[in-house]
């Protein structure tokens, strides 16, 4: 028993290696087959993916609601804005990534560690309204507060980033190069949080998402491991939300209002939740599905509707999980 | 000729055809069209054919705007036969949802994905200034058919990126000397807390301050959804002004004003505004309740000048209502587009030659003689004061006064 | 060593007390039962223990530390752990990844991200070897949910005992199970009570005078009676009290 399980576990994690190998290969290889628009596509759907793992780990693995989880979106794009845009309201603090990136990782933790200390202890729908009411008052300074956040206009100028090691310099201004980087941190994000919801840390997430009251009996400081997954998926959260603006070389208040964190939630709930891969599917049909089909109808967001109502009813394990379930179905 | 342009034709032509359609099966001719383009990629013969990208909101609450600009350039492209420079004009509109990241991508596909020669449309400051860098590092043109953010003709201000309708500043500035020197010299002024809202409150404050005037009390109510506007209203009862400026547009300017309405006020204190609190596509819910109101705009349905005397009546022969000034700006957007590609003959890479018509532009539009402003690349346009009247039982907005030509200051000396 | 102290310890809910002025040392070794009827604050009791409830007034001592105030998972940590009435699993998880959340607890590695073979190999074997030893091996791969619930309650103790605890509490361990389950469950707690100390809430007399080596006698939240099994069923108080209506004790 032992060992099989064991060699199953071996087997699980090479197979694991060989198609992270292989997406990576795909990743890199794509540009040179496909047009420069199709590369914005990938861009987005990857910056939307790692967005939606971020908050799968909250949802997914600790099962946390959260309804507002924009605001760290919206912060890491309007920190990025801040560090380095050749709007007037920028510090210019660096363009190199090696600065800006850790300070982006450290404002947004920061700010997901104090909202998350007191979100954590509400519950259920109160823990998705509290979430919620801290994005919108986010939301709501973003645009009042006009002088510092540009208001509802947003900030205009956000640069790409280079990266300076020495007299060593990487420009990721083109798009093929702003592609490759964002490639590099998508799978960067996938192995860490990969690593993270399947380490002993990830057992103590689902356990406290499976029966909270139990952790505490078994001496789990559940609040400390709640706020943990809180900022964790806050700063992965934050960043993609600082490529995004980098991307668009732009932020507005719409990066933080809450339909940006529904966006999200439907794309962890479609693809399936506590899975990582499930919300990567979500985000690609997100972002594709009004791309393909708004030319053809406007009511595009009728018809992603009634498939959300599908899964919801039908398939509660969003697309991943109903997939994986057939399979092992027919194994058995 | 493709069976897209076939399409096309046909569409453009039959009115019967609700925008709805022309926009389902416009997608399915740019899928045939991206399919042909990705099957022959090696092709050099290209069809002679223009593409305009459209991007406009056809859903959330600025729908009805991006209808009436789509509206107003289906006249104008009926009128030239939707023939320019000697080719076919293709329109491919997309739905920018009223969100600056669904804009950029549909932007992108526009752009990249069917090839369009320029891009039009815009109606949210939000959407233009996310777009902005994209255009301005791609050098591509942008002719913004209504949003009016300030910044656009100012310290944003790109070559490639013209406009077509407004700047916030313009019709208030004139207004506030104007509201000063025959209304009152006390204002009470509301907009809703938005950078649209406050573009429009500071001209007219300037303008209304530099005249000598006074305010007495500035409210900015929460955006998109103002809610229940009693406590506004009730604010300015308590205030006692001699006067309210308000800017409000859609379901707010319809609340805002009826609420005015219903607590008495519009008899004792008189309301100066936007032009786009009272404008035609809000007139009708307002119905009584906006008798009276003063409103400053560049356009009004009861301008006579031929151009606009000849537009009204097609408008409304096609659609079954009245016009308005986004119908008009998406009319004017269009001739200016057309000219343009008349002008370096169908060649969109011609840069140059583009800029160089759009400095020039000068024509007598529906909203009178028009042009476009080499420095602020905003237009040129006269300002009218109107005057919601009841005339024949239908309410309309008449012309009571001409305050002359102005355009964007091209920076923020002015407010 | 392992010593629960409880001074006039009083818990009310609303106006009506639960449990009034509770004084109790718990001291010696072996299996400690609380009994009493329906409502007379046996569970109460061990909520207050394991920090599920927080006491009106009075206070609780672990070896003479304070703990009445202590959060759950630190009384936890400190040694305490108890065992729901009602079983209180991780559904959605199998047998043996039950018993490993209780290990990483007890190994404290909860927190790491990263986790060596040789830990996990450690991990495993132990889990197995509890599993085994609970009888529930059989089971390993099976979610929670398709056990029978004579498993499940059994499981519920294999997972606290896990945590390698210094007193545990047992809330009706054998209600609502099969007699088979009954007495290998009689057996198991045996077994545990030789290297911790058990206190037991319970309702079936065979189960209590099985296992006993001390008894407190609860009624109406305050104790009517204290002393061995045999004390018990000698004191006339708690005959008129208790054992004379053996026939309504068990609900």
């Amino acid at each position: 028993m032992n060992l099989k399980q064991h060699s199953i576990e071996k087997n699980i994690l090479s197979n694991k290696i060989i198609l992270l190998s292989i997406s990576i290969t795909i990743m890199l290889v794509l540009p040179t087959v496909s047009n420069n628009y199709i590369i914005s596509l990938l861009i987005e759907i990857l910056i939307f993916s790692i967005f939606a793992m971020s908050l799968d780990i909250l949802i997914g693995y600790t099962g946390l609601p959260s309804l507002g989880h924009s605001a760290f979106f919206g912060l890491g794009s309007y920190i990025i804005a801040f560090l380095n845009s050749t709007n007037a309201i920028a510090l210019n603090v660096s363009q190199n990534i090696l600065i800006t990136l850790p300070i982006v990782i450290l404002a947004t933790g920061i700010m997901s560690f104090v909202i998350g200390i007191i979100a954590i202890r509400a519950k259920g729908i109160y823990f998705l309204m509290i979430t919620l009411a801290f994005a919108q008052m986010l939301y709501s300074i973003s645009i009042r507060w006009s002088s510092v956040t540009g208001g509802s206009d947003g900030i205009t100028g956000i640069l790409r980033p280079n990266l300076v090691i020495g007299s060593w310099m990487l420009q990721f201004d083109s798009r093929i190069s702003f592609y490759y980087l964002v490639v590099a941190i998508f799978f960067i994000t996938i192995i860490l949080l990969n690593q993270i919801v399947n380490s002993p840390f990830g057992n103590t997430l689902q356990g406290i998402k499976s029966n909270q009251q139990r952790m505490l009996s078994l001496g789990y400081n559940v609040n400390w491991y709640k706020t943990a997954s809180f900022v964790i998926s806050g700063v992965v959260a934050g960043i993609s939300g600082m490529l995004l603006a980098q991307f668009y070389w732009f932020t507005s208040p719409e990066n933080i209002y809450w339909t940006m964190s529904g966006q999200a939630l439907i794309m962890v709930v479609l693809g399936g939740n506590a899975t990582l891969i499930g919300p990567i599917i979500g985000a690609t049909l997100m972002r594709l599905l009004p791309n393909v089909t708004s030319s053809i109808t406007i009511y595009w967001q009728s018809y992603m509707g009634l498939i959300l109502i599908a899964v919801v009813l039908y398939a509660r394990n969003g697309i991943v999980g109903t997939i994986s379930k057939i399979i092992s179905k027919n194994h058995e | 000729m493709t069976t897209k342009s076939k399409l096309y034709k046909t569409l453009l032509y039959d009115k019967q055809f609700s925008r709805r359609e022309v926009i389902k099966l416009s997608g399915a001719g740019a899928a045939i069209y991206g399919l042909n383009s990705l099957l022959s990629s090696c092709n050099t013969s290209q069809i002679p054919q223009t593409t305009i990208g459209l991007l406009l909101p056809f859903s959330g609450i600025y729908a009805s705007l991006g209808e009436s600009i789509y509206n107003g350039m289906r006249i104008y492209f009926d009128e030239i036969q939707n023939k320019v420079a000697g080719n076919n004009l293709f329109i491919i509109a997309e739905d920018t949802e009223m969100k600056p990241d669904v804009a950029q991508q549909k932007a992108r596909k526009l752009i990249e994905q069917d090839n369009v020669d320029l891009v039009t449309g815009i109606v949210s400051t939000g959407v233009l200034y996310g777009l902005r860098d994209y255009f301005h590092n791609n050098k591509k043109f942008l002719i913004c058919s209504n949003a009016g953010g300030n910044k656009i003709s100012r310290e944003m201000k790109s070559p490639y990126i013209w406009r077509s309708s407004f700047s916030n500043w313009q019709p208030n500035w004139p207004l506030g000397i104007w509201a000063y020197e025959n209304v009152a010299t006390k204002v009470f002024v509301s907009a809703p807390d938005y950078g649209a809202g406050h573009n429009m409150v500071d001209a007219f404050s300037n303008s209304f301050q530099s005249a000598g005037g006074k305010i007495i009390n500035k409210q900015f109510t929460p955006f998109p959804s103002m809610g229940d506007p009693a406590p506004y209203i009730t604010e300015i009862q308590q205030s006692r002004p001699q006067m309210v400026y308000c800017f409000y547009s859609g379901s707010s300017a319809v609340s805002f004003i009826n609420a005015y309405h219903d607590f008495g006020l519009s008899n004792d204190i008189p309301i100066v505004c936007s032009g786009f609190t009272v404008e035609e596509d809000v007139l009708p819910a307002q119905g009584s309740a906006a008798l009276g109101i003063k409103s400053g705009l560049h356009w009004a349905l009861s301008l006579d000048n031929p151009a606009n005397i000849n537009f009204v009546k097609k408008y409304k022969n096609l659609y079954d209502h009245n016009a308005n000034v986004f119908a008009v700006q998406g009319y004017d957007t269009a001739k200016i587009i057309a000219e343009m590609i008349n002008e370096v003959q169908g060649d969109s890479d011609n840069t140059n030659g583009m800029i160089n018509y759009l400095k020039q532009v000068n024509f007598e539009s529906p909203r009178g003689s028009f042009g476009l402003d080499a420095n602020s690349q905003n237009p040129t346009q006269n300002i009218y004061v109107r005057e919601v009247k009841e005339i024949n039982g239908n309410l309309q907005n008449v012309v009571i006064e001409n305050l002359g030509s102005f355009t964007d200051p091209g920076n923020n000396s002015l407010g | 060593m392992n010593n629960i102290q409880i001074k006039k310890l009083s818990m009310c809910f609303g106006n009506m007390f639960a449990l009034e002025k509770v004084s109790l040392n718990i001291d010696t070794n072996g299996i400690h039962t609380i009994i009493g009827p329906n409502g007379a604050g046996k569970s109460t009791l061990l909520k207050l223990i394991s920090g599920h409830l927080i006491p009106s007034s009075g206070s609780i001592y672990l070896d003479s530390k304070e703990i009445t105030n202590l959060p759950i998972y630190t009384r936890a940590k400190l040694g305490i752990s108890c065992t729901y009435q009602h079983t209180n699993l991780f559904d959605d998880m199998t047998t043996i990844e039950n018993i490993k959340i209780a290990l990483q607890q007890q190994y404290d590695i909860g927190y790491k991200i990263t986790q060596n073979k040789l830990s996990k190999l450690l991990i495993l074997d132990q889990a197995t070897q509890i599993l085994r030893r609970f009888n529930l091996d059989d089971y390993m791969c099976q979610n929670t949910n398709t056990l029978s619930y004579g498993h499940q309650k059994i499981l519920e103790i294999a997972i606290s005992f896990a945590t390698k605890p210094l007193v545990l509490l047992l809330d009706e361990p054998t209600s609502g199970i099969s007699l088979t389950n009954t007495k290998e469950m009689i057996n198991l707690i045996k077994q545990i009570s030789k290297t911790t100390r058990v206190i037991l809430v319970e309702h079936d007399m065979d189960v209590i005078f099985n296992l006993a080596d001390t008894i407190t006698v609860l009624n109406h939240g305050k104790i009517i009676g204290q002393g061995t099994p045999s004390e018990i069923q000698k004191n006339p108080t708690i005959q008129s009290y208790y054992l004379g209506h053996y026939d309504n004790i068990i609900t």
